[in-house]
């Protein structure tokens, strides 16, 4: 077995056990549980079909069992519960572990995995009952199909095929008599009536008494025998006779688990139909016949009848049953979606990923070069086709990064269970809401964030919120609600974590934060910042230890894992009522819209979508006070600072030159900067700084212009916070002075 | 194989015509069957068929009895079946029209 | 006197010897291990950044990638780099936790690449330098000249350079 082989099977199994898992999950909700089975089935039966394919046997005999414990769900005779969900996802869990050892190239299960095969393989048959359950090999589907349709059942009524035939006029000059034909009938099976129609027999006088006027309608019963067999017994007739035979309705469950288990091509209904043994092939085209000629009477009469889908000609023509054409069409919408869903997405090397978006990032400053030497020669020409050059390495640009953009709901589908396994453990009752799974993060970075984030929502469990009792004691439902959001805003992207828990005692915290000497007695901290002490290495102030958290090392390691990827995190709580917490990060990590400042003798860029707006620091606006650091923008205030003072670079102090302010917004805080020239849009490819620069604040990269210079790129929101910084030390300075 | 029909028209005394079939009753007479029965068709109001000495029987023949039989009902006319063969019985019980027809006693 | 029966004959023993470059700075002259080294370039024009200590002169853009340049002479004696014609830029690769990092170091003059045995090299001298002693990992004489071999992680030890920027922005 090849080894590449291997891998296909184990990236299909890994996407199928997630799917199934996600599955499981619903489970617990009690809605549509018969839906969710069926998928769950199909599921376990592609796995089990895929691992035979690769002589997989433990894989194939344990998925077996699931599959047909599930096939019981489906069928009725058991019903889910809570336990039950457990077993399956204990059982999906084992599936991975086998997985895996399949693709190490273990020939054999090692003793572990034995032991834990032999017990859930005990527990999926306590609830299957002693009998030995499914008689089918369940090597691949195509055998089922095959016994599905032999199954012995009594003779029941509704275990009878009906016969309809009707003869054409020319039967009895053919030497064709129904008289042999239906006299045959009795070797396959038992005659229960006949039922002989004489419509079509005209009057006396137009009677032509060579010509065959006859119809019959026959019921047989014959468990044995299969619609081949049965209509090769009117094979000599078929061109004198309309033969339509029925299946028994017994017969339509299996045809139905027959479509379901048809393979994953694209199929037309009649196909489907005579892959289940509902239509044979002779039925197929007498039926697309028949639908040819309404098409050709709609046509012809130019009517705006609408020629009838085939699986309802065919339920016309009574060759099939109306759930059987049901059961077809839901299967080939299922194919369908299950194909465009294969189309969309494909499989790509993370690294050729990586490569194209670098190539790209050149690019763009590539062709940022090309565009300063195209500006010298001023053709104008030239000039409009940089224009459009340009315009299309932005789509590039968007176009590649997007393609390492994951919609976050993957990540947020995985907490599901854990906080389903978490709170049983701990013996509360949790529900986790998730909204904007939609929304799209870089791959990195969804990757990164994936440990800090569960950290915090095992925490929100752990601590957040309470026990049933102590929450029916404060007047709240028993039940916690665990909120996962992630929105874009103003080029960020946001994700919070609410809890309505018990909410952070900002009591506790300044205790704790005193006895650690993390603040002074006495010191004035906004609520912000206390909240924010719980960041501080060491500190906990959950009052137990328990096994998840709490343990003092938690929160400021994903503060520091956040802030790594240069995103910010920020708590708000009431305590009684809950907490959320709130993780910013930027929305791609390669090639951003930029914005192009000088200040002094350096080249600066702003991230275009922080940028507000760009006004003139003029005096009207500076007001009487030439010392201010605000200005009113409108009414509003808006704090500000020189960049030049910043950065270190003299201040061209120039009264002749107007001053620059850019206005820019971080989290709903606004800032001006002073600059000193402001040069316009500039596609920015990142580059990283290193680690040499790692704890430089206020830039967050470089980036290298047209011209070759390095650039480097402002981190907006530091400086924000610095602004804001400054502001209140100027607020405090003031007040001691008065 | 010479066809051999006999059709013997038998006016009794209650005013029935007895139409009786003899040896075959197949797609190879029938034509003739039918003329010969269409001939009377008008003339009487009740119609006896004994089918006791027909031999061979097939579905052209069984097709004349329900044609006939259609007929007569729509002019409201009487028809009884005094007799069968097995062969008829057979072919009739294969294709469960036994209660299509009133079978007198043998007159 | 050694005895007669044991001679110990110095050229037999195959003696392990560096490849060092060796370059001009601030008068004196040094040596570093070429596995460190990736390139030499021509001093460019290099793009500071701020708020960082002087001795890092910036950053210069090396075929696409931003790499930060170290002012050696500041680092040892807070003294700037006269920069001159011949003035030209080391680039070293250096190694941190599983990561490569490339630093780029300003030299007055870039000299030859010489074969400098294990048994030629002193211990440096614990006393009165200029340069601290953990930045030196051995002394040479070549043709009468003193060359210091520097002990590159050390003298650019990312974590120590960057901890200093750190301690800049307070």
């Amino acid at each position: 077995m090849s080894d590449d082989s291997l891998q296909v099977f184990s990236d299909e199994a890994e996407d199928l056990l997630e799917v199934a898992e996600q599955a499981l999950l619903k489970l617990d909700d009690l809605n549509d549980v018969k839906e969710t089975v069926g998928d769950l089935f199909r599921t376990f039966h592609t796995i089990k079909g895929a691992a035979g394919l690769f002589g997989l046997n433990s894989i194939v005999e344990f998925t077996h069992i699931v599959e047909s414990l599930l096939g019981k769900v489906r069928e009725g005779v058991l019903t889910v519960d809570e336990n039950m969900v457990s077993l399956f996802l204990a059982s999906r869990d084992h599936l991975e572990k086998l997985v895996e050892n399949a693709l190490s190239g273990a020939d054999s299960l090692d003793d572990d995995l034995k032991k834990i095969d032999a017990n859930l393989v005990t527990r999926l048959n306590t609830y299957l009952g002693v009998s030995t359950g499914q008689t089918d090999s369940g090597e691949d589907g195509e055998s089922n199909l095959a016994t599905a349709t032999t199954q012995e059942k009594n003779g029941v009524a509704s275990d009878n095929w009906h016969i309809s035939l009707r003869f054409g006029p020319n039967a009895l000059r053919n030497g064709m008599d129904p008289y042999s034909f239906i006299g045959y009938l009795p070797k396959i099976g038992e005659v229960k009536s006949v039922t002989l129609v004489e419509d079509a027999i005209p009057e006396w006088c137009d009677f032509d008494p060579e010509n065959c006027y006859l119809g019959f309608e026959i019921v047989l019963n014959a468990p044995t025998a299969d619609k081949e067999t049965i209509e090769d017994v009117f094979e000599f007739v078929q061109d004198d006779c309309k033969i339509s035979i029925l299946p028994p309705h017994s017969q339509i469950e299996g045809y139905i688990k027959m479509i379901e288990g048809l393979p994953e091509e694209d199929m037309r209904i009649g196909d489907i139909l005579v892959a289940c043994g509902a239509l044979t092939s002779s039925e197929k085209d007498n039926v697309l016949n028949a639908q040819d000629h309404i098409t050709d009477e709609v046509t012809a009469s130019d009517s705006t009848q609408k020629v009838p889908p085939l699986g309802e000609v065919a339920v016309e023509q009574n060759v099939v049953q109306q759930e059987v054409v049901d059961a077809a069409i839901k299967k080939q919408s299922d194919l369908k979606k299950k194909k465009t869903n294969a189309q969309q997405t494909i499989r790509v090397n993370a690294l050729k990923l990586e490569n194209l978006v670098n190539l790209v990032g050149e690019l763009v400053i590539g062709s940022a070069n090309s565009e300063l030497n195209a500006r010298r020669l001023a053709d104008a020409s030239l000039n409009e086709a940089m224009e459009n050059l340009l315009r299309l390495v932005e789509e590039v640009r968007d176009n590649a990064l997007g393609l390492r953009m994951v919609q976050i709901g993957e990540t947020f589908n995985r907490y599901k269970r854990v906080v389903r396994e978490v709170s049983r453990d701990l013996g509360k009752d949790i529900d986790l809401i998730i909204n904007g799974a939609e929304t799209e993060l870089d791959k990195t970075l969804i990757e990164k964030i994936g440990d800090p984030l569960m950290h915090l929502v095992r925490n929100a469990i752990d601590h957040g919120i309470e026990s049933p009792e102590k929450r029916k004691a404060s007047g709240k439902l028993a039940k916690g609600t665990v909120n996962l959001d992630a929105f874009h805003d103003s080029g960020s992207i946001v994700i919070q974590i609410k809890d309505d828990g018990g909410g952070l005692s900002k009591e506790r915290i300044i205790n704790k934060a005193l006895a650690k000497g993390l603040i002074q007695e006495n010191q004035q901290l906004s609520d912000p910042e206390i909240y924010r002490l719980i960041f501080e290495a060491g500190f906990s102030t959950a009052e137990k230890v328990s096994n998840l958290s709490g343990r003092g090392v938690g929160m400021d390691v994903v503060r520091r894992n956040i802030e790594a990827l240069r995103g910010h995190v920020e708590i708000d709580s009431e305590e009684g009522h809950g907490t959320t917490i709130s993780i910013r990060l930027p929305l791609t990590l390669a090639i951003i819209d930029g914005f192009q400042v000088r200040v002094g003798d350096a080249q600066y860029i702003v991230p275009l979508d922080m940028v507000d707006e760009c006004i003139e620091l003029n005096d009207t606006l500076r007001g009487q006070d030439e010392n201010a650091n605000y200005v009113n923008l409108r009414g509003e205030i808006l704090p500000f600072m020189y960049l030049s003072d910043v950065f270190g670079s003299a201040n061209e102090i120039d009264k002749n030159q107007r001053d620059n302010i850019i206005v820019v917004q971080f989290a709903g805080k606004k800032a001006g900067f002073v600059v000193d020239e402001l040069l316009g849009e500039h596609q920015t490819v990142i580059k990283p700084l290193g680690k040499v620069f790692q704890h430089l604040k206020g830039i967050s990269g470089a980036t290298i212009l047209g011209s070759g210079e390095v650039a480097m790129i402002i981190d907006i929101p530091e400086m924000v916070k610095r602004v804001e910084d400054q502001g209140q030390q100027q607020n405090a300075a003031s007040q001691l002075i008065h | 194989m010479m066809a051999l029909k006999k059709l013997r028209n038998n006016k009794n005394t209650k005013g029935i015509c007895r139409l009786v079939i003899t040896e075959e009753m197949t797609i190879y007479v029938i034509e003739s069957l039918k003329e010969e029965i269409s001939k009377v068709l008008d003339g009487h109001d009740k119609f006896e068929l004994n089918l006791g000495e027909v031999e061979e029987i097939d579905s052209a023949g069984i097709q004349l009895i329900l044609a006939l039989r259609t007929e007569l009902v729509r002019k409201k006319k009487e028809l009884t079946i005094s007799d069968m063969s097995a062969s008829v019985t057979r072919i009739i019980e294969s294709y469960g029209i036994n209660h299509y027809f009133k079978t007198a006693d043998a007159i | 006197m050694q005895n007669a029966t044991l001679k110990v004959d110095k050229e037999m023993i195959d003696e392990e010897a560096q490849q060092c470059l060796t370059f001009m700075l601030g008068g004196k002259v040094y040596g570093l291990d070429i596995l460190n080294i990736k390139e030499i370039i021509e001093y460019s024009e290099i793009t500071e950044v701020p708020m960082m200590p002087d001795f890092i002169s910036g950053v210069i853009n090396l075929r696409g990638s931003v790499v930060p340049v170290v002012d050696l002479l500041q680092r040892f004696s807070s003294r700037l780099t006269d920069i001159s014609k011949r003035t030209s830029i080391i680039i070293l690769e250096i190694r941190n936790d599983d990561l490569r990092i490339e630093l780029g170091i300003i030299v007055d003059l870039v000299n030859e690449v010489l074969d400098i045995k294990q048994s030629e090299i002193d211990p440096a001298p614990s006393l009165g330098n200029q340069i601290e002693t953990n930045f030196i990992s051995g002394m040479a004489k070549v043709d009468d000249k003193l060359l210091i071999l520097l002990d590159i992680e050390n003298v650019l030890s990312v974590d120590e350079l960057s901890m200093v920027g750190s301690i800049q922005d307070s």
